[in-house]
Parts: structure tokens; sequence; C-alpha cells
């Protein structure tokens, strides 16, 4: 029953099937073959498929019957080659394919051979070079976006880790790496948004980029790290390169910020060195630099941010300058140390730091503010300090900063934390700040008298003030 | 990763299985098939980061047809025969007996071409998978070949994505009559067979200098 629905099947098939033993006596031949020769199975059974049809008799294909039953290896014939294996009856023209496989059933060995009729086959002609057109845009955008940083288009780490094994032969070398790292990206990001911290980036790689030549490997290899490889060359064009990204870098200015990166390089010279280990020397020196270099790069950028605060808020530089002196007074009063003096400087001068992330209509505003603008307003300490907490020359005074509009009392912004929880000197710089905006008045609001500002602080005190400091104020200025 | 005799050994030993090659084609194409083999490499790929191209024999560096084969068992892998794309039409007009091979458009393949590169590559490839497996002195099952048209870099990337470490790389130059294609064939294979493989080879090597 089994057997029958099998040949059944088989018959349906418009493939021809034949199946030999391993004396390559015909055991079973189908329906196709049938319509094929006009030779019914029963005819052919137990015959000798080469005595039936003597083309099999030739000896590549008694090597192919023999490599599908000893060796395994089954076999494609194109009627390309071999026009066809079995005629048809009435002798007209047919081209087949043969396929020849090994078939086991049980212990014992068959080949089975399909036959494929292709005389009709379409002349499907593959045009090459379209194809390889075709295929060769889809690589390359596919190459382009696995193996580019998207932001700045030099190659990213995949890419890098993809490749390395080019440069890791002795053809390269001397091979220098270069590692470079951006100062002040986070700091840039936070002060003057993302957006800026992006454009930081593309700016530092396309001066990368610029300063390299043509066969040196540029990559972006994380946030705000680079790698360069400069294949067969030493130290003095690794030197040159280092230069030439620095003085563009100088040369190039960004919203104010001039892009700084510092570099270390090392030199591979022979295959000995180890790559890792040579890697680890670049990036030590890096590191070594950027120690001093990300300073100067930072105040860099602090005294851009001092400058971009006082053209967004109007705040002039004798603003500044009076507070300074003001909140200095106090200080000194209070027996500061040296220390906390140049904190209190710093923070009369850059109190409002945060302000440089909100947006210029809402802090020039000259009427009164909406509830949504207010809100904006009051993130300003808030923002201020998570800029001042990613620079060290700042970090000192992050407190200050997200503390000078906290009350006495507890209700002020953002945290409303009461009395000596608010930092000293902000508690300093909230008096001064509020005496020098009343006495100087605002570009739309003309100043009151001393005497009045005075009288103010004083109601205040205790609530909005710390009362000793408006006290010692007091005494100093009345 | 071959000694220079080991890797003598190895050619010869190839050159060997793949005469058998040469004279089925010779037998099938009615005209004298040379098949020689200028170079073996075995290259372990874990430590090399893949495939390096220039590896492969210059004519190689471009798109390619390949014709693949997956054999499995005690000794398993993947083989594949590459002609440079440009090439292939011209090997396939060569086994045809065309008249005016010079003529040839190297730009249009048929459906019969294809074919015609699906049994070169598996008279070839059995003949080189095949005498590995008799060296390695195991029972191999074999796949039929599959013909595609590829780019040297998706080469690569079955290499890298591929679970075998080893490649051997075999050029392998194809002349009937007086042209020659210069071609490939790459057995990618595993760990496991390795060891054995590099015994074998020791023992031809001493049997060679035994004489």
């Amino acid at each position: 029953m089994r057997n029958n629905f099998f040949a059944s099947v088989l018959d349906k098939v418009d493939v021809g099937v034949i199946v030999l033993d391993k004396d390559l006596n015909i055991v079973f031949w189908n329906n196709y073959l049938v319509e094929l020769t006009g030779k019914e199975l029963a005819e052919v059974k137990g015959e000798k498929l080469a005595k039936l049809y003597l083309v099999f008799g030739r000896s590549i294909y008694q090597k192919f019957f023999t490599d599908v039953l000893e060796k395994n290896q089954g076999m494609f014939c194109s009627g390309a080659l071999h026009q066809f294996f079995i005629p048809p009856q009435d002798q007209s023209y047919i081209r087949q394919n043969m396929q020849l496989e090994p078939l086991l059933v049980g212990e014992e060995k068959y080949i089975l051979i399909q036959l494929f009729d292709i005389t009709n086959q379409d002349k499907r002609v593959k045009s090459l070079k379209k194809e390889i057109k075709k295929r060769k845009e889809a690589e390359k955008k596919i190459r382009y976006l696995t193996f580019r940083d998207s932001l700045t288009g030099l190659y990213n780490r995949t890419y890098f880790t993809e490749e390395f094994h080019r440069y890791n032969t002795e053809r390269q070398l001397p091979l220098t790496i270069v590692i470079g790292d951006v100062n002040g990206l986070k700091l840039t990001n936070d002060a003057f948004g993302h957006q800026v911290g992006d454009r930081l980036l593309i700016e530092v790689a396309k001066i990368m980029k610029r300063a390299c030549r043509e066969e040196d490997l540029v990559a972006r290899w994380g946030g705000d790290e680079f790698i360069i490889f400069l294949p067969q060359s030493g130290e003095g064009v690794a030197k040159r390169i280092c230069e030439d990204i620095k003085a563009y870098c100088q040369k190039t200015e960004l919203e104010f910020i001039e892009p700084s990166i510092s570099l270390g390089y090392a030199v591979r010279e022979s295959m000995k060195q180890s790559f890792d280990e040579v890697f680890k020397e670049a990036e030590d020196r890096m590191y070594r630099n950027k120690l001093s270099e990300s300073k100067s790069a930072h105040s860099n950028i602090i005294a851009t941010m001092k400058h971009t605060l006082m053209e967004k808020t109007y705040e002039t530089s004798e603003h500044a300058q009076r507070l300074k002196e003001l909140a200095l007074q106090i200080g000194r009063k209070l027996d500061l140390a040296d220390y906390q003096l140049s904190e209190l400087s710093l923070l009369a001068e850059l109190h409002d730091l945060g302000k440089i992330a909100i947006s210029e209509e809402i802090i020039q505003k000259p009427g009164p503010l909406s509830d949504e603008e207010w809100q904006q307003i009051k993130k300003h300490p808030q923002i201020g300090f998570q800029i001042a907490e990613s620079s060290s020359e700042l970090s000192n005074i992050a407190q200050g900063i997200l503390n000078h509009h906290e009350w006495w009392d507890g209700s002020g912004y953002p945290r409303g934390v009461r009395g000596k929880q608010i930092p000293l000197i902000s508690r300093i710089i909230s008096v001064v700040d509020a005496y020098d905006v009343m006495t100087q008045g605002r570009p739309y609001q003309s100043g009151i008298s001393k005497e009045e500002a005075l009288k103010e602080l004083q109601d205040c005190a205790g609530t909005q003030f710390d009362p000793r400091i408006v006290e010692i104020f007091i005494d100093l200025f009345a | 990763m071959l000694t220079k005799s080991q890797e003598d050994a190895l050619k010869e030993f190839i050159n060997i299985a793949i005469g058998d090659a040469a004279s089925l084609l010779s037998e099938m194409v009615n005209k004298k098939v040379q098949l020689s083999i200028p170079e073996v490499k075995l290259i372990d790929l874990e430590e090399n980061c893949g495939l390096d191209k220039q590896l492969l024999p210059q004519a190689l560096q471009g798109h390619v047809v390949s014709s693949s084969i997956r054999f499995g068992t005690q000794f398993n892998g993947q083989a594949q025969l590459v002609f440079p794309a440009d090439k292939s039409k011209l090997l396939v007009a060569m086994c045809l007996g065309e008249e005016d091979i010079d003529s040839v458009s190297a730009d249009e393949l048929t459906d019969a071409d294809f074919d015609v590169i699906r049994e070169i590559g598996n008279v070839i490839l059995n003949a080189v998978v095949g005498g590995l497996g008799n060296l390695l002195e195991v029972k191999i099952e074999y796949d039929l070949p599959e013909v595609n048209l590829l780019s040297l870099l998706e080469i690569e990337e079955e290499v890298d994505f591929a679970e075998d470490n080893y490649l051997l790389i075999i050029h392998n130059d194809f002349v009937v009559e007086e042209t020659t294609v210069k071609g490939s064939v790459l057995v990618m294979m595993s760990i496991y067979s390795i060891s054995y493989l590099l015994n074998q080879i020791n023992q031809i090597v001493d049997d060679i200098y035994a004489e």
C-alpha cells in the first residue's frame, strides 16, 4: 500500500525518476519515462540501464555511478554539455539535465536519477553587468550604513574592527596609531545643547580628515574618541599630522568655541610589538596630554559661556563686576577663607549659567511671563548645576548655582530647601543680586533708590533672605 | 600555517585528485582540459581575523560566479569553486566548444550557462572534497552544487560567519586548448578535521623524504 502510494505520487511528477540498484539495474521508473519512451516499468524493470541506453555505458557515466555508490558523491549533468540522456520515442529534439544522487533504503544503496526536460527552457538571460551594478549599489549602501558613523560620516568602530587585519601585516610597518579625544564635549552638550555638541564632533571629524592623507584610516571610535591609522609612517608623519590637526582646530570657530582635541600617538615598528601594546601606549599619551589640554579647553568653553550668557540675559559686565564687589565685601566681613572668596566671585559671574540653555524669547521677554514660561525659567538653577558639574573648573560652585533661588524660609526653587541647608555663597549672591537688580533696574524697568532697596531687603529678611546677611549688607552699605 | 614541504605535499595530493576531474571534464567536453594547482594555502581564520582578500588570486578581486557544495558527517564544511564573473562566460564557451571565443560577450549568462558552471563545479569540488575525504579516511555526504553570482564581500561574509575555523585556498588554473581561466577552490573546514589532516599531510611528507 505504502509503495503504491509513493509510486503514484512519483508517477504524477513532471520529472523523470529512475532508481537503479547497486548493479545498475532498473528498479523503478516513473510514468514520466513511460510517456517519454513508450516503455512500461514492467518491461524495463531488472534490465541494465546501460543495455537499454548505450550512452550510459560511457566511462564517464560509469564513473559517476561508481562515485554515487562508493563515495556518496552526487552529480549534476547539464543538457548544455550532454544534450540528452534518454531520448523520446519519436526521436524528436530534446535537451535534458540529469541529476544523480545516492539513495539509501535500509541497508541497501541505490542510485536516484532525475531527468529534467530543458528543451523549452526559457532562454532567460541574465545581464551580468546590470546584475552586478545593481548589487554593487545595494552593497555600497549597506556597507555605508554598517561601516560609517552616521553623524560624522567617518568609518565607525565596526569597520575598524573588520578592517583591522589589513593593517596587522608587516607590509604596513611602521604603523602609527593616533588616538584623539575631543575636549569638553559633555560640557558643550550640557551648556549649548546636543546640536552644538554634534556640530563640534562633525567639525573635529572634518579637521581630522583634512589633516590626514588619502591612505590613512580615520574612524570614530566612540562618543568623543577618534582613532587614526597611519600605514607605513613613523613618528615624523604622525607629528606633522597631529600639528596640522591642532592648527586647523585653532583656525576653526564654532558658536564661539574653538574645537579642541587631545592627541596621543605610538608607532609600531615591528610585528613583535603587539597591537594592543601600541594602542595602549598611544592612549596613555593622549590621556597625559588631555590632563593639561582639557583645562585650557574648558576655560575656553567657560569664557564662551560667560560671553553667551551676557548676550542672552542682557546682563552687563558691569553688573557682574558690581555683584562680585558687593559679594566679596560681605564675604570678607564673614571672614571667609580665600578659596571661598574665589568661589563667591565665580558664582557672582556664573550663578545664572543655566539660562544659556533657555530660549532667548523667554529670557528677554519684556512683559510678565506666562505660567509655562515661568516654569522654563525656574529650570535654570538645575541646568546650571549640571553644566557646572561636568567641568572640573566649575564643579565647586555647582551647589551654589543650584541653590541661588532658594529662600531662607524654604519657599524658593528648585527644591525648597531652607535656612543653613542653602550654601552660604548662594545666600550671599541671593541678597546682592536682588539689591543690584532693584537699584539698577532692567532694560524695560527703571531702578528704585538705594534706600528703597535696602528697605525691601530688610522686609524680606527671614523670608527670602538670610537675616544675618541682610544685616551685614545694611551695616556695610546703609 | 603550513610549512613549505607540507604545502608542497598537499599541493601534490590535490593535483592528483584534480587530475581525475580534468580527465572527466576532458571526456565530457571532448577536448583536452587541464587543471593545475599553482598554489595551496591553509589559513587559520581566527588567527587571521577572517579572509584576507590578498590571499586570493588577483583575478578574483571583484564579482565571482560561485558553485558551492556543502558536505558533512565526520568531515564537514563547505567547498566552493569561484571564477571571476567576467571570465565565466568564456569558461562556458570554451567547454561548449564555441568557435569564436574572442567574440564571446562576457556580459550575459543564460540558465544553460549556469548549468554548465554547476556541472564543472560539481566535478572539481567532488574531486577535491572526495580527495580530502580519502586523505582523512572518512565517509562524506554531499549536496549537489548551487550556483550563484556573488561579490567578494559576500564570500568574505560567508567565511566570516561560518562556524568553520579553517580555510583551504586552492588556486586553480583551468586550461582548455590555449585559453586559461584562473579560479579558486575555497574549502571551509571545522577544527575537528584539521589536526588529522595535518597528520596525514605529514605522513605524505615523510613518505616523500623516505623515498
